[in-house]
């Protein structure tokens, strides 16, 4: 059950948390290489307070986070230079935008399907506090580390009156092999539900011995806990709730076929983690049982080192693995149809975002790209994004945000990019939360990192 | 219109990333621009008396523990009834903890619970200094032991011990954070840390001594304690926040306290509602602390820059000059070493980190931190929580803090008792947890009256609070109550760890060496990884260590193969069981007992031993059976 596969890449994960061979210890002293300086764009006076309404768009919301930081100007936002390899074939996409149609053909030809947003600004350029900040909306707080909730969890909190009695899948699931963040202080009933053998299932579904044996045990800890009054009180963290989840999760036979991917997916997806990730996170989609956010990663885009070659985790190569799963899912995706929209891929709201930004220009001496904040692009599809758009721009380098995008005069920051998803799902962003252990108030969306009292969902994707 | 955003932080900002030409803009203000957005601090007071929820939750998961658990009449019997002036069950005692403790609970008119059952103390003394249950021998043995001393006899018996060590080692690992940086897998770095940590538990050395090693040390990383300092500064680019990330990091690993806030502003306009010390307190203040580590080296060496060399120089300054890296820029020149919580500076001649290792050690802080997070690990919370949190404006009693603040400690004059006991005792760890360990408030039973019962009682420990079992607790009690132990591999190790407890890091198993170090018919080492990391172990870096429950948890204890491979083994407890009774050595009753000893580490009750006596005999699958249910009841996932 465990192949060599899920050990390898567990590994490769560990490796890439330790910075890539290229850098190592060297970050001490080096770490990412001196940014171009950036324009700085101020916002306006925001008007605090202002009632929102959110554009309730979409029931699903899947974020597929590129682990490492893509080179945006290599991507998403390709500029050409000198140091562009031909194989990355920059040419026009469908949309009739500059595209790296040799990597990622498929998607170049559904450019019609996905927007992009070319005018996003980070705050952070290490990995950890830079992931952490995708997965929360907010920027690391060691102080505050422990309460703060993954936004899935928010949104598994928000849905949980919605649920009905089919629905037998936690809200929210998480195919990655390190989160950073769970529930924080939320329920432990809201927490990443984790798959870490995608295409396979989910770990321990069902013992080695089979359903029957299982059933017999159950009757035996059911006849052990009579014995007792039992649990009376149940708490959040009560353990009987979770044993009840996992047997209706373990009884349904759909449970199990949720999570297998044919061998016609797994050639169109990519036999690979992302793939049979994507490819399972769309069966969980299409099962329609409970789970509305689902975090998909792909490893790997830390090109610091060679970036052009054509090893499995240089560019070239996870643009292809990319390309080969996204397009696989927004075609299946269009091509079911949605609960309340006409196809599933209307009432899902897709996110796709890396750590940061990589620097432009020419290589650096290790003929790769460090970490850069100053711009970076992020791509969007699906729960009522008009596809084929470009939102903002950058300057020739890619460098700086140069047109935002929008009407607000700043660029677009992750705070923004969680507004909306919480706009597209339903949700007040403006809500808050005050029962926190530390009695911080916890705001959903939080936009005090980037000096603001508001963040503004990215109207222009609609 | 533009307007200057990155300094105007409401929610506290570790780190901060600088957009340079801001930095000329934002000297031309001259009062921060700062206001409580009206979306954000809607009612201050409101998050202030929001603050029980870790103690509501304690005891909510207290009450459904103790309700899982046969009636007190079958097991127990109370013993005595409360007359004014007293508190049942109690004896005069000089322990400072009950002293406090029981006459707070008088004034305040609570009840406290009875003492625990003898059965239940020694399987919470023996998880609490341990890790691991008791055998069934040492509970009889114990229950039916009639010194009057074998309470305190039994804590002298543990403490000290193999089980003592490691799980005293890593606790001392979690909180000093050990994971490995080292590139090439070896662990070297961490490795040298766990050492360290274990002969300094093994030896009892004394605290104060232990710190000052850690904050004073020089040398290669792998050759001590090291990776400490070295952790913190990995990802930064400027001395200067790597100076910052270290000082942070000392701070809330020693004194339980987060100067992490100023490191990018002034407390004013940031900390009113947050900490109250700190909202008085100002950037350059932390930068006084952070230049105590002003004249340390780091220096990457090595043949493959795989070790990193820590050593001192003496003209290194922190000079207040940044416009980039990880923080808002700094002006204000060369700051001179300055201890923030006191204003103690460096003695003529005296190396920089020698100083801040004596000023903090020698700081009541330091004390009431230390005593703070042994004592929650014993009594489920801490006399203040979050225990790295701390408020130093609102410890004194005798100086109370200004409304709407309270003081932060539950018990203020016993967490400074604690600290000044565990100062005099020379910082000796061992004495410490000896007198928390043998204070009959710790020895309280966790089952209450619940007609009588209110949440508020917990923050004053009116009866035991349950703790969930760690991660490797867990394990570890499925392990030894199946007799099959487990055989890990670690980084830089090439014996196998037959505990999880043991294991030096968070890092192992060791996926990696499948084939080469664990012996066939063991556990596959991802298994065992996730399972671990399922129940709450974290990674000691970006994840905390939790103690929530889960769904992937309630699979592994269904179906892992941990699990089923272990109850159905030909050598697990229910082969042996059914062969004992088929050979009439055990009767049906001993044997229901046996199986409760060996899994729960408690005795059945009258009515479980009469239901399950007959479902006992009918063979190894049906005890196999009982035993996986017992695995799966509350009881087994708490220390109660």
């Amino acid at each position: 059950m465990y192949g060599k596969d899920k050990q390898s890449w567990l590994l490769e994960r560990r490796a890439f948390l330790k910075l890539g061979a290229g850098l190592g210890l060297g970050s001490l002293l080096l770490g990412w290489s001196n940014p171009a300086r950036a324009e700085i764009i101020n916002a306006t006076s925001p008007s605090i307070g202002t009632a929102v309404t959110p554009r309730a768009s979409a029931r699903n919301c899947l974020l597929i986070v590129l682990r490492g930081g893509p080179s945006h100007i290599d991507t998403f936002d390709a500029k050409v230079g000198n140091w562009t390899p031909s194989k990355l074939g920059m040419a026009q996409n469908s949309a009739g935008y500059i595209w790296p149609t040799g990597v990622m053909p498929q998607l170049a030809k559904r450019a019609n399907k996905f927007s992009i947003v070319r005018s996003l600004q980070h705050q952070e350029v290490v990995h950890e506090r830079a992931e952490y900040y995708t997965e929360t909306g907010r920027r690391l707080n060691p102080g505050l580390r422990a309460e703060i909730p993954h936004i899935g969890a928010v949104v598994a909190l928000e849905q949980e009156s919605q649920r009905a009695s089919t629905d037998i899948f936690p809200g929210f699931m998480l195919f990655s092999g390190s989160a950073y963040t769970n529930n924080g202080f939320l329920s432990a009933s809201f927490a990443p539900f984790a798959i870490d053998d995608p295409g396979v299932g989910i770990n321990n579904l069902l013992p080695s011995d089979g359903l029957i044996a299982f059933n017999r045990r159950r009757d035996a800890l059911k006849m052990v806990n009579d014995l007792n009054s039992g649990e009376v009180n149940a708490t959040r963290q009560s353990f009987s709730v979770f044993q009840d989840q996992a047997e209706k999760m373990l009884k349904d036979p759909m449970t199990a076929t949720t999570f297998l991917v044919s061998d016609t997916d797994r050639k169109r997806y990519g036999n690979n983690y992302f793939g049979l990730s994507l490819a399972s996170a769309r069966n969980v989609l299409k099962a329609n049982r409970g789970t509305h956010f689902i975090e998909v990663d792909q490893y790997g885009w830390d090109n610091h080192v060679n970036i052009y070659d054509d090893g499995p985790y240089d560019l070239p190569a996870l643009c292809r693995q990319f390309d080969t799963a996204f397009s696989s899912l927004l075609d299946d995706l269009n091509d079911s149809p949605g609960i309340k929209a006409p196809t599933l891929l209307d009432e899902t709201f897709i996110v796709v975002i890396g750590d940061f930004g990589r620097t432009v220009g020419p290589l650096t001496q290790s003929k790769g790209r460090d970490h850069y904040p100053y711009a970076f692009s992020a791509m969007f599809a699906g729960g009522g994004v008009k596809g084929g758009r470009v939102i903002g721009s950058t300057d020739d380098a890619g460098a700086v945000p140069k047109d935002l995008g929008w009407s607000n005069d700043r660029p677009i920051h992750l705070p923004d990019v969680v507004t909306t998803m919480y706009s597209t799902l339903g949700i007040d962003w403006t809500k808050t939360l005050t029962n926190t252990p530390s009695g911080r108030i916890y705001r959903y969306a939080d936009p005090t990192a980037i000096g603001d009292d508001n963040s503004y969902e990215i109207t222009p994707l609609f | 219109m533009k307007r200057v955003i990155l300094f105007l932080f409401v929610v506290v900002v570790a780190v901060t990333l600088v957009f340079p030409t801001q930095q000329s803009q934002a000297s031309k203000k001259t009062k921060l621009p700062f206001t409580f957005g009206k979306t954000i601090f809607q009612d201050p007071h409101a998050a202030l008396s929001n603050k029980v929820d870790i103690v509501g939750e304690v005891s909510r998961q207290t009450k459904a523990l103790a309700a899982s658990l046969p009636p007190t009449k079958e097991i127990s019997k109370p013993v005595a009834t409360l007359k004014s002036g007293s508190t049942p069950g109690r004896v005069p005692t000089s322990n400072i903890i009950d002293q406090d403790i029981f006459s707070t609970l008088a004034t305040k008119n609570i009840l406290p619970a009875n003492p625990a059952t003898d059965e239940e103390f020694c399987r919470r003394i023996f998880l609490d200094l341990t890790g691991r249950q008791p055998s069934p021998d040492r509970l009889l043995k114990y229950v039916g032991d009639k010194d009057p001393d074998k309470k305190s006899k039994l804590i002298d018996e543990l403490i000290g011990s193999e089980g003592y060590i490691d799980r005293w080692t890593q606790w001392f690992g979690d909180l000093t954070r050990n994971y490995t940086i080292a590139q090439d897998l070896s662990g070297r770095d961490r490795n040298a840390q766990y050492l360290y940590l274990k002969d300094a538990v093994t030896r009892n050395k004394p605290y104060n001594q232990i710190v000052t090693d850690f904050i004073t040390f020089t040398g290669l990383y792998d050759q001590g304690p090291g990776g400490f300092l070295v952790r913190p500064a990995f990802n930064t680019t400027l001395p200067q926040d790597a100076y910052d990330e270290i000082t942070a990091e000392i701070s809330r690993t020693f004194l339980a306290t987060q100067p992490v806030c100023i490191s990018c502003h002034n407390g004013e306009g940031h900390l009113e509602q947050v900490n109250l010390y700190f909202s008085t307190r100002k950037r350059s203040d932390f930068w006084g602390l952070s230049a105590f580590l002003a004249q340390t080296n780091f220096t990457i060496t090595g043949a493959q820059n795989e070790l990193v060399k820590i050593s001192n120089n003496t003209n290194g300054e922190y000079v207040a000059n940044t416009k980039d890296g990880l923080r808002p820029p700094r002006t204000g020149g060369t700051i001179e070493p300055t201890y923030l919580f006191n204003g103690g500076k460096v003695n003529r001649g005296e190396d920089r980190r020698v100083a801040l290792a004596r000023l903090i050690t020698s700081d009541p802080q330091f004390a009431r931190a230390f005593v703070n997070r042994v004592f929650a690990q014993f009594f489920t919370i801490g006399l203040v929580e979050p225990i790295d949190q701390f408020d130093l404006a609102r410890l004194d009693p005798n100086n109370p803090p200004p409304a709407p603040w309270d003081l932060q400690p539950s018990y203020p004059v016993l967490l400074d008792q604690l600290a000044t006991f565990f100062q005099k005792s020379g910082y000796d760890v061992q004495a410490l947890i000896r007198l928390i360990a043998n204070s009959q408030a710790y020895g309280l039973s966790s089952r209450y009256d619940e007609s009588k019962w209110k949440e508020e009682y917990a923050r004053f420990y009116a009866r035991k609070l349950v703790r969930r079992l760690q991660a490797e607790e867990v394990l570890d009690a499925i392990s030894t109550s199946t007799f099959r132990p487990g055989a890990y591999a670690a980084m830089g190790f090439s014996k196998t760890f037959s505990s999880a407890m043991a294991l030096p890091g968070i890092e192992e198993p060791l996926l990696s060496t499948v084939s080469r170090n664990v012996p066939p018919q063991s556990d596959n080492p991802y298994v065992v990884y996730k399972f671990l990391q399922d129940f709450g172990r974290g990674d000691r870096n970006t994840v905390i260590r939790s103690n929530s429950g889960s769904i992937e948890q309630a699979f592994d204890l269904f179906n892992s193969d941990l699990l089923i491979g272990r109850i159905s083994n030909v050598n697990g407890l229910p082969t042996q069981l059914a062969k004992t009774l088929q050979d009439k050595k055990a009767t049906p009753e001993e044997a229901v007992a046996y199986l409760y000893l060996m899994t729960l580490g408690r005795q059945p009750s009258a009515t479980e031993i009469d239901k399950l006596k007959t479902k006992i005999t009918a063979g190894p699958e049906a005890i196999a059976d009982l035993q996986w249910a017992l695995f799966n009841r509350l009881d087994f996932l708490y220390n109660y």
